[in-house]
């Protein structure tokens, strides 16, 4: 999976070196809206957990937070997606309450099987099981949580903060970190009667906590991974300048 | 010259216990099956061409209405324990060659009970008494010089023909009898002469041997002893010895292991799975320091509860490392209550709990290293803590099956257990190109597949669509599509025939896109569709 990944990194924004004028300019704003963010923070400061690099554009600080929540109402992808990062590098992860969890694909993605739980039916101990799952795991995906009063889903929260775990759900969570939601669209490869399915485009948007938009656009690749789409101007910075650029 | 011999052999040991443990009757025919090849079949089974060494795939052509099970060498040796233990309470010393086959010095009890056909008596009526013998077999008994001659004596014992009523009832096989053959001694040589040189078990050799004219052991033995070792060396020179009935071969008996088991009787029988657990507690603590007496750990337990009615339930635990004695609790508790609750109330009282040790290992061998080792600890505890909130089958291990269709790939193993190695890698003829699908459901789901003119969409004699697919309508589906779907087909293809499962059924696989860019498996049977698996 390692090369898969490495191959991924080459196919995505390359390092940022020589930039062009706007693009710096873009960079700069952003960097300074970080900064401004970082001071108007109210919480404890976070651990940062590993990421796919394809998703950073999607995650509010760039990365994903260790005690994060996630919700992910209709592309499990995604949620493989989110789940891939800290599993290739080497932590546990667990599925809960899901049994249509597609292994293959989830292993396509990047998550390490050797290094999953699976607990199908937790039955009514959900948050039983997802509280005691987050002493042992760093990524828990579980499907839409039951019905959760707000101080049980305050005392998950902290749980998983103090675990350094996160919490990806297949359903929505009012007040997480990021909603990702996958918009149509096209398959490749497949037509009226021929072909089959083949690499999918994913135009992905996110909301974060405050409500703030973001947009990718990911291609679910023919193998099963997730790569960054090769097309320009969906983007907010321009990749093809920044890619003449570092070759050149 | 050789010792003597008494070789105890039962005709069809292994296939007849595995017929009666899953109820079988014994006009069926049946065979077991390791390694993709049959390994014993019973003698209804021989009679319908059915043999050992056959591929399985040749067996079921010979035998279509054949039962075929697998072969589990570790039930065979448990099933014949309890014979050991019988044959040992009559004489000191036992070896036992395979499960069905052991075989006993013959000096001492033919001196004991005053000759060997009263020996061999003894030994057959202890074991017809116990009722260890499984309905369709027997007892035969070859008694001779040296281990070979008398195992191949047991082999052609046969009952002394003692005249039947006429007429014989047809139908049911005969009851075979129980039969000894005595070979005097010195005799081997001249019982064994005829037998062909296969008979030694030594392919390599039998094949040279036939190659130079030697078919028989009798022309074996005739060769000059120095001439077959220096052409074959030692295992020539052995086999040579074997053939002149000078087997150089001992009976090697065993040394009767320590015993392990622990069981507990509850009298009055216990109604509640958590009494029953609990009253075991002491027992488990009993079976673990009984290990521990021998540097001992165990990390696979059977489980035998018996009920206050006759009930049996009986079934291996497997552990990623050892168990101590809270985890043996665990799994009897887990047995008891099945996956109802902890309360609940058992279907009979339990009269008898049993815990047998099957994998053992040295204590030393599982001494934590110094950087600790195994799997993550915090893991493991963290893992079996949730097992004993959700069940043992509920946290479990994921791996890629082995198969074409996205459900068969789907392989869940509970967390301990040995996972059934199989290869994913394939090759499999006929699985879906492209990426996997992300969302498989547990159970195909019947869907409508419906042409622009509103009719189900089929496929006629000649492999063609009637219409292309116009619209896709899938019921409503909890958590994956809680609203169902109801929408005209963007993109599709197919149709892609596989032919499955030993009914040779063939289904029609196509993959669908929705409106909302939803990519659909399904299939399509003799009547209808049904919706697989769904790709984001």
């Amino acid at each position: 999976m390692s090369l898969a990944i490495s191959s991924r990194v080459g196919t995505g924004p390359a390092r940022p070196g020589a930039v062009s004028g706007a693009a710096e300019r873009a960079g700069t704003v952003a960097a300074l809206r970080e900064r401004i963010r970082g001071m108007q923070r109210t919480e404890l400061e976070s651990q940062p957990l590993p990421t796919l690099p394809v998703l950073g554009d999607l995650l509010p600080g760039g990365a994903l937070r260790a005690g994060g929540l996630y919700a992910v109402p209709d592309a499990p992808v995604l949620a493989m997606a989110l789940a891939a990062g800290p599993s290739l590098a080497g932590s546990w992860s667990a599925v809960v309450d899901l049994p249509t969890f597609g292994l293959e694909a989830a292993e396509r993605v990047g998550i390490n099987l050797e290094r999953l739980v699976v607990v199908p039916d937790p039955g009514a101990n959900w948050l039983e099981v997802v509280a005691a799952l987050a002493d042992v795991v760093t990524v828990i995906i579980t499907g839409p949580a039951p019905h959760l009063s707000t101080s049980d889903r305050a005392r998950l929260a902290a749980r998983l903060h103090q675990r350094a775990a996160m919490l990806v759900t297949l359903g929505t969570w009012p007040g997480s970190d990021a909603e990702l939601r996958s918009g149509a669209g096209n398959w490749g490869g497949i037509g009226a009667g021929f072909g089959y399915l083949g690499a999918r485009e994913l135009r992905v948007e996110a909301t974060d906590r405050a409500g703030r938009l973001r947009r990718a656009s990911l291609t679910l690749a023919e193998s099963g991974g997730l790569i960054a789409a090769e097309r320009p101007g969906i983007r907010a910075v321009p990749k093809p300048e920044r890619r003449l650029a570092g070759v050149g | 010259m050789s010792e003597r011999v008494l070789a105890l052999w039962l005709p069809d040991w292994a296939v007849l216990t595995a017929a009666e443990d899953a109820e079988i009757s014994l006009e069926a025919p049946v065979a077991l099956t390791a390694r993709g090849e049959v390994f014993a079949a019973n003698a209804v089974a021989r009679a319908l061409g059915v043999r050992r060494g056959l591929r399985i795939r040749e067996a079921q052509e010979r035998s279509a209405e054949a039962v075929f099970l697998p072969y589990r060498e570790d039930v065979d040796h448990r099933r014949f324990e309890p014979l050991i233990r019988i044959l040992e309470g009559i004489v000191p010393s036992i070896q036992q060659v395979r499960p069905g086959l052991c075989l006993v010095p013959g000096r001492g009890p033919a001196r004991y009970y005053g000759s060997e056909v009263l020996a061999a008596d003894a030994l057959t009526a202890a074991l017809r008494e116990a009722g260890v013998i499984p309905a369709g077999s027997a007892v035969r008994i070859g008694a001779a010089d040296g281990v070979f001659a008398a195992q191949h004596a047991a082999y052609r014992a046969v009952p002394v023909p003692v005249p039947v009523p006429v007429p014989v009832p047809a139908p049911s096989p005969a009851p075979i009898a129980d039969a000894i053959l005595v070979i005097p001694p010195g005799q081997s040589a001249r019982f064994l002469a005829p037998m062909p040189v296969t008979t030694l078990g030594e392919p390599e050799l039998a094949r040279v041997l036939a190659r130079l004219g030697v078919h028989r052991l009798g022309e074996l033995a005739a060769l000059p002893v120095a001439s077959v070792r220096d052409r074959f060396g030692a295992a020539g020179e052995q086999a040579h010895r074997i053939a002149a009935g000078e087997d150089p071969r001992r009976v090697r008996p065993r040394i009767p292991p320590a015993e392990l088991a622990v069981e507990r009787e509850f009298d009055p029988p216990l109604e509640r799975a958590d009494q029953a657990a609990f009253g075991f507690r002491a027992s488990a603590d009993r079976f673990l320091a009984g290990l521990a007496e021998h540097a001992l750990v165990v990390s696979a337990v059977r489980i035998e509860i018996i009920g206050d009615r006759g009930g049996r339930s009986a079934r291996s635990w497997l552990h990623p490392r050892h168990l101590d004695a809270g985890d043996v609790v665990d799994r009897v508790r887990w047995q008891l209550q099945g996956s109802g609750a902890i309360e609940a109330a058992l279907s009979e009282p339990v009269a008898l709990i049993r815990v047998i040790p099957e994998t053992l290992a040295a204590m030393s061998t599982q001494e934590p290293g110094l950087w600790g080792g195994g799997p993550d600890t915090r893991v493991h505890n963290g893992l079996t803590r949730l097992q004993g909130m959700v069940g043992h089958d509920g946290v479990l291990t994921a791996r890629i099956g082995a198969g074409r269709e996205p459900r068969e790939r789907q392989s869940l193993v509970p967390w301990g257990e040995r996972d059934p190695r199989t290869d994913p890698a394939g090759p499999w003829p006929g699985s879906l190109p492209g990426a996997p699908p992300q969302t498989v459901l547990a159970e195909p789901l019947p869907v409508r597949v419906i042409d622009a003119a509103g009719e189900s969409v089929s496929i006629t004699d000649r492999d063609v669509l009637s219409a292309p697919p116009h619209r896709l309508v899938i019921p409503p589906l909890p958590r994956i599509a809680p609203g169902g779907v109801d929408s005209t087909v963007r993109a599709w293809a197919g149709p892609w025939p596989v032919i499955t499962g030993t009914t040779a059924e063939r289904v029609d696989r196509f993959q669908l896109v929705d409106e909302r860019g939803h990519g659909w498996l399904v299939r399509r049977d003799h009547t209808e569709w049904w919706a697989e698996a769904r790709y984001d």
